[in-house]
């Protein structure tokens, strides 16, 4: 574990893995400790920011670092159509993965990915540990728009947009899921440290949703 | 309290939303935190309370009942009925009172607080308006109040910032500071892109750095160097993840007074010791309850 104060009160905490990171998400936000006024995290670190910087030092010595994780993770199952109508980059993807678009949605389907960081947008996650047959480097132009709920991959992560936001990932699906809702209690589809699984629908199934 | 002439950019504004940053939403909060407390001690506030923020003034707004009221931040020029209003001050209006706020003379955004502070939903603990959240009540024409009552007030000529006096602003090094190179020394200008997610600087000689990895958690007040080497000053509306190295953050004083500096402003940055920074940003706490 390594720190550095960013700002007056926000201090950068330097974790060696996402398990890492969600296990001291957990622990940091399990008491609601009145010290803590706000958390973000993603990638291997998380900022703290303080109500007094000087309670960090004993906060940061309670966290338990061990690399065994203490909760095993949630795992979420996201419904995602693959209907040409709704993945503007499916055939752009197979041609350049050298797959068909059926491997494609099998392969997306088949592995557990990772929340390794949330933000962008609210409720936002980059779910992480895509199989590498489909990585793909970002596009060099981004699409203006992209519809809420595209789902979309880039390198070995995936991502589902929330708002109808510019972005650079390939669009390869569309998925009914809300990424977060505040009624009638805040919540959001998953966590930093969650496990996600897409699970393909058909294009009737996806606008039943709506 | 109502609103008969507003502007888009007119928003309620407290100290912002926290704890849901790791759930990917940003704080939001007045983008001049100082004046926004200064607008709520001025009618006995705690700093929680919301308080309307006015970039480029240009509000009116009429009065349905007895209100004890502050203006502070830019001076707008503004007027109570026919009778000129200095801003850094409280005032207590009448039912039927019109308030008029003008153009900025010097400064940017201009706050208006009232006794109590203005009732509208709090939204997962805050009033403060997101825009690209979406989360928190837009101003309608009429605005929530208590009736109130009170004695005027006034802050203190040596507190008031000058928003006309030469600005160095404070850099507090951190993040990839070491990594960058370029001259902090050299002045920047404040740019049209501006708004309260980020204040663009442009750069006489502009920064070089090498890309970062990895997308990392921005701290209110960071100084990005995006590939154009042009700093930009993160500010209350900011994405939780950023993906461009940073050479630090701006000290809070600093951030606010930035805020209200216009378009084609040269200001300077120089680095500070942090615990200076802190033992600032503690005493504002202590000052006004809260501040962030």
């Amino acid at each position: 574990m390594r720190f550095q104060w960013v700002n007056e009160d926000s201090l950068q905490v330097h974790l060696a893995s996402p398990e890492q990171v969600a296990s001291a998400m957990r622990q940091l936000r399990m008491h609601r400790n009145p010290e803590i006024r706000d958390l973000s995290a993603g990638f291997n670190q998380l900022l703290i920011t303080f109500a007094r910087p000087a309670a960090a030092q004993g906060l940061l010595s309670g966290l338990d670092l061990s690399d065994a994780p203490t909760v095993s993770p949630r795992l979420v199952t996201l419904p995602v159509c693959y209907d040409p109508t709704v993945a503007p980059d499916l055939t752009d993807v197979a041609q350049r993965t050298g797959l068909s678009v059926e491997d494609i949605i099998e392969r997306h389907c088949q592995q557990r990915l990772t929340v390794v960081a949330m933000g962008f947008a609210p409720g936002f996650g980059y779910l992480d540990g895509l199989d590498p047959a489909l990585s793909l480097p970002r596009k060099a132009t981004p699409r203006s728009e992209v519809p809420a709920g595209s789902v979309a991959i880039a390198n070995r992560q995936s991502v589902i947009y929330s708002t109808a936001t510019p972005g650079g990932w390939h669009i390869i699906g569309r998925s009914p899921a809300r990424l977060i809702e505040y009624e009638p209690a805040l919540r959001t589809l998953f966590e930093i440290g969650d496990q996600v699984k897409f699970e393909p629908i058909s294009l009737d199934q996806l606008n039943a949703c709506k | 309290m109502q609103i008969t002439h507003k502007s888009p950019l007119h928003s309620l504004q407290d100290l912002g939303r926290f704890g849901y940053s790791h759930l990917g939403i940003s704080p939001a909060g007045a983008a001049d935190m100082l004046a926004h407390c200064w607008a709520n001690w001025l009618v006995d506030n705690p700093a929680t309370a919301a308080t309307l923020e006015c970039p480029g003034g240009g509000l009116r707004a009429r009065f349905d009942q007895d209100q004890w009221f502050s203006l502070t931040g830019a001076d707008c020029q503004a007027r109570l009925n026919d009778q000129p209003l200095l801003p850094w001050r409280s005032y207590q209006a009448r039912a039927g009172d019109q308030l008029v706020l003008g153009s900025p003379r010097a400064g940017q955004i201009a706050y208006l607080a009232v006794h109590h502070g203005f009732q509208t939903l709090l939204v997962l603990g805050s009033r403060a308006w997101a825009r690209r959240d979406q989360l928190g009540e837009i101003i309608s024409e009429s605005l929530p109040c208590h009736p109130s009552t009170g004695q005027p007030k006034a802050v203190a000529h040596r507190f008031i910032p000058s928003y006309q006096a030469p600005l160095t602003l404070q850099l507090i090094p951190s993040y990839q500071f070491e990594a960058i190179q370029g001259d902090l020394q050299q002045g920047f200008e404040v740019t049209r892109l501006s708004d309260r997610m980020g204040i663009r600087l442009k750069a006489r000689v502009p920064f070089t750095s090498a890309p970062i990895e990895q997308s990392e958690s921005i701290a209110l007040g960071a100084v990005q160097i995006p590939p154009d080497g042009h700093p930009i000053v993160l500010n209350r509306d900011r994405q939780s993840l950023g993906g461009y190295p940073k050479l630090g953050c701006l000290t809070r004083l600093s951030l606010s007074m930035l805020a209200q500096q216009r378009p084609g402003r040269i200001v300077g940055m120089q680095p500070i010791e942090l615990a200076q920074a802190q033992a600032k940003l503690t005493q504002l706490r202590q000052f006004f309850g809260e501040f962030t």
